[in-house]
């Protein structure tokens, strides 16, 4: 079985995704035999060669073009289609990241394969791919098959572990020329980050849309300081204005690893758990008692934050 | 601008109950809403009309027996600031991105337009998918997890979220498809008289079957299983009135948080 990986390099790195996705490769790999093969198309990508020298990664491919520094998907997808054509792989998983929702459907098309997105599992099945999709913020899970020897799958960061132990890989290099699209991509932007750092806390008392309230923001803050911890939230609390970004845990910001994390109404879809699911203990208090987060938390309270806080305030001020 | 916002009802859920199938959700006592994300796509459909002029139409698709609530989901779209509402209909048939898109994309092309919009994801099965199907359909160029839009010239100038906070600026022409990312904007709350006043708007009704022939033989994505995941539960469950179980948290946490 040929399996191809596509990694993406961000912020001037691999992605931690990329390692995330070569773990998944080299499980079906061991499962079904074969070959894994991960490619990498950036400006410059051989000065990663030395560290995706994997064990379980038989090929890695980089595919150069000064045009490829920023990305884009029609540029991205056409380079690293023609590539994976020689390949002819059986199945192509791409992480989920910003980059990967707007290129895995790309070559998908282009390649005339399937895709099935945010895969937890996958397997062959005689007729053909089984794959578990996450559903409903964490509450529902679906199988879905797609008939043919041939899928495009994509997974969401932080739903495997990494596969980075050193070992020798083949290293392929091209230099691939690029006709640009219709896009036209311009810059990156990178914050301007001046705030405190949520990774950097032993305790973190963090809210979600069930806070409900500024004035219980303001509890919670109290509650934080009274912790000696910091503030952090989910992302509606973000995209309400209440907080700034760089308060944000979850896969698509920051991944935090407290001591405690206090958990205060957040539903626990994927995309948040991701980002804070490996902190030592969870506290989380939600009045759903069907509530996902509750799954990975080691303390689960059902109750309304309205009634709670304030009490609980009051009782650790004894 | 002449917009197009693609919207879907997707259902509130505390305790799911699966149908007899295995395969789909039970629906009937379900409130159906608008997805999270096309409130957005929504908002920011109607914040350009109102500053370039042009058209809102806004399209769904979705099972005639969810019809109360996706009527409701188009007449608040009209007291937002939508000019036409269209409802594609269908029953008794498990639709995946890849039969929507077939049935969007012939559906669309035959309308004039400048611009589609959509939510990046729905809260529901989480695909991220049609946006960029339909996309490849329609030949258009597409990006998602949109940030910002602004016209320049017949161009837009479009910024996209990546992670960690960073984003990217890119350039691209109309007509396109867009997937908005939450936080774009800030969505209006309409005045309860101006939805009461929207439901004397026509809806138009579009039976799935006047578009493409049995919907269902575009599905490549078969669902063959839906199931609760098994629960483990938190570790120690805590519940009872407040003033109970406020000392018993309050013990927990001083006993957790390093001094
Ligand atoms: C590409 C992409 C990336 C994303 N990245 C992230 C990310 O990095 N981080 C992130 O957090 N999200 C992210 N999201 C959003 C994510 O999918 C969820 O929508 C979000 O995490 C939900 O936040 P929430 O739990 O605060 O809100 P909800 O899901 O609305 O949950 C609110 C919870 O509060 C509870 N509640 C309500 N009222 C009360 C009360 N009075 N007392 C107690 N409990 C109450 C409810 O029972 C519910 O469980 C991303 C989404 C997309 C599309």
């Amino acid at each position: 079985m040929e399996i191809v990986c596509v990694g993406e390099i961000f912020n001037g790195d691999v992605s931690g995704s990329t390692y995330e996705a070569l773990y998944l490769g080299n499980k079906i790999k061991m499962e079904n035999g074969g070959k894994l093969t991960l490619i990498l198309a950036g400006k410059d990508p051989e000065q990663f060669s030395k560290k995706l020298s994997i064990k379980g990664l038989d090929n890695l491919i980089l595919l150069s073009d000064p045009s490829l520094e920023i990305y884009d998907n029609e540029s991205y997808s056409s380079a690293v289609s023609n590539e994976i054509k020689e390949i002819s792989p059986d199945v192509i998983i791409v992480p989920y990241t910003s980059q990967g929702m707007d290129l895995a459907p790309s070559i998908a098309h282009l390649l005339g394969f399937p895709i099935i997105t945010y895969c937890e599992s996958i397997k062959f099945s005689g007729n053909g791919w089984l794959a578990t999709r996450v559903i409903y913020g964490g509450k529902l899970r679906e199988e879905v098959e797609v008939e043919g020897n041939k899928v495009l799958i994509t997974i969401r960061p932080g739903d495997f572990p990494p596969l980075r132990e050193e070992a020798q890989t083949n290293i392929i290099k091209k230099n691939v020329s690029i006709s640009r699209g219709r896009i036209k991509p311009i810059e990156i932007i990178k914050p301007a980050l001046e705030d405190i750092d949520i990774t950097k806390f032993d305790v973190l008392v963090s809210v979600g849309r069930g806070i409900g309230s500024k004035e219980n923001l303001e509890i919670a803050e109290e509650l934080a300081k009274m912790l000696n911890g910091a503030l952090s939230c989910s992302r509606p609390i973000v995209d309400m204005g209440w907080l700034p970004k760089t308060r944000q845990v979850g896969s698509s910001a920051k991944t935090v690893k407290p001591k405690v994390y206090i958990a205060l109404g957040i539903s626990g879809a994927t995309n948040h758990i991701n980002g804070m699911k490996n902190s030592n203990t969870i506290i989380s208090i939600n009045k759903d008692p069907f509530a996902p987060i509750f799954e990975i938390s080691h303390y689960g309270i059902v109750a309304d934050i309205n009634d709670l806080l304030p009490l609980l305030l009051e009782e650790l001020k004894k | 601008m002449e917009i197009i916002v693609l919207i879907k009802a997707t259902p509130v859920l505390e305790e799911a109950k699966i149908s007899e199938d295995g395969k789909s959700l039970d629906t009937s006592e379900l409130k159906f809403f608008i997805n999270e994300t096309d409130t957005y796509a929504l908002e920011e459909a109607i914040l350009k009309k109102e500053k370039y002029g042009g058209k809102v139409t806004v399209v769904t698709i979705a099972d005639s027996s969810i019809e109360n609530d996706v009527n409701e989901m188009i007449w608040e779209s009209y007291a937002k600031g939508a000019d036409d509402g269209i409802f594609i209909e269908y029953s008794n048939v498990y639709l995946d991105p890849y039969a929507k898109a077939k049935i969007l994309s012939d559906f669309l092309k035959k309308l004039k337009f400048d611009l589609i919009l959509l939510g990046a994801q729905s809260t529901d099965t989480s695909y991220s998918l049609l946006g960029q199907l339909l996309a490849k359909s329609l030949d258009l160029p597409y990006t998602t997890l949109v940030s910002s839009i602004e016209p320049s010239g017949n161009v837009l100038r479009v910024v996209r979220e990546l992670e960690e906070g960073l984003q990217e600026v890119l350039e691209i022409p109309t007509p396109s498809i867009l997937t908005i990312q939450s936080g774009i904007n800030t969505p209006r709350y309409p005045p309860f008289v101006k939805i009461r006043n929207a439901k004397t708007r026509p809806i138009k009704k579009v039976p799935v079957e006047s578009i493409v022939n049995d919907p269902g033989q575009y599905v490549k994505l078969k669902r063959v299983r839906l199931y609760i995941p098994p629960s483990k539960g938190a570790a120690n469950i805590i519940k009872g009135e407040p003033e109970e179980i406020a000392p018993k948290v309050a013990e927990i946490i001083k006993s957790v948080v390093p001094r």
